[in-house]
């Protein structure tokens, strides 16, 4: 099972004053504060542990269906960092593996499995106009599944399951675990496979 | 003391900025999910937290902000914490 998150730095900037005082101290721990004053940028660190935070929330409440939104409990541990990917460990609801990459424009992190190597795809789709995101992001995961399943588009099926966490249906079984996240003009959505699961078809 | 309803036009007044979806936010209803209905971005929620801070000079702490999703439990967090304060 996955989550995924995608951060516009565009967006993020018009929307969120992350300076504004007692903002960082209702998401972040002490730790990772210390993290965002120590950082170069600090901007890109604040994006960077919220969408580790947000990914492994999405992961978490696919599992508890707990939706409680309690950031600064959802904690980050950044074990590599570098210009363009950072990778760490997520303490929420039990431990999740994260993998971020990063550009100017946008950070994205995918939270999966703790003890396991990482299977799964993640696709970044920059958005053509400012609406019907939700419309072109389903289609590229539509295309992207027929190849993936060797199905015809038509036989895939992209709906909800009952906390509106995305569902991912080809013919009768449900191939792999699907999350999509969506923020100014970006889309991403992230494919694991099921193998493994008790529906899987594969 | 507010009441509910003058509550209610309060909190709307401060949700109103972070609201992306505009139809939804005209009938609002004590129900109104603020992610799912009203489309406000999950780091907003942070900035609808310190404005009722603000408005109220009432504090919430992260256990009562954890439970601010709907514009109902919303109102039900405030109405405790004045009533702490009072």
């Amino acid at each position: 099972m996955i989550g995924n998150d995608i951060v516009d730095l565009a967006q993020a900037k018009r929307d969120s004053n992350w300076r504004r005082r007692g903002y960082l101290d209702k998401i972040f721990t002490p730790h990772e504060q210390q993290l965002i004053e120590a950082a170069i940028d600090p901007d890109q660190m604040v994006w960077l542990l919220w969408s580790m935070k947000e990914s492994a929330y999405k992961r978490a409440v696919r599992r508890t269906y707990n939706r409680a939104f309690a950031p600064s409990k959802i904690v980050c541990h950044l074990t590599t960092s570098t210009v363009g990917a950072a990778e760490g460990f997520v303490f929420y609801h039990g431990t999740h593996q994260t993998k971020s990459v990063s550009t100017p424009r946008h950070i994205s992190t995918v939270a999966f499995s703790a003890n396991a190597m990482p299977s799964y795809t993640q696709v970044i789709v920059p958005f053509e106009t400012t609406d019907f995101h939700t419309y072109q992001i389903r289609k590229q995961i539509r295309q992207h599944c027929a190849r993936l399943f060797d199905t015809p588009e038509r036989e895939i099926l992209i709906s909800k399951d009952s906390i509106g966490a995305p569902l991912l249906t080809v013919g009768n079984s449900v191939p792999a675990s699907l999350s999509i996240s969506h923020h100014g003009l970006y889309g991403a959505f992230a494919i694991e496979s099921a193998a493994g699961l008790p529906n899987a078809v594969l | 003391m507010q009441t509910k309803d003058e509550l209610i036009t309060t909190l709307k007044k401060i949700v109103k900025p972070y609201v992306q979806d505009e139809q939804a936010f005209e009938h609002v209803t004590e129900s109104t999910d603020f992610i799912n209905d009203l489309k406000i971005n999950s780091a907003n929620l942070v900035d609808i937290a310190l404005d009722v801070e603000e408005e109220f000079d009432i504090v919430i702490d992260n256990e009562a902000m954890e439970r601010m999703l709907t514009v109902g439990s919303s109102m039900d967090v405030i109405t405790r914490k004045l009533a702490e304060k009072a």
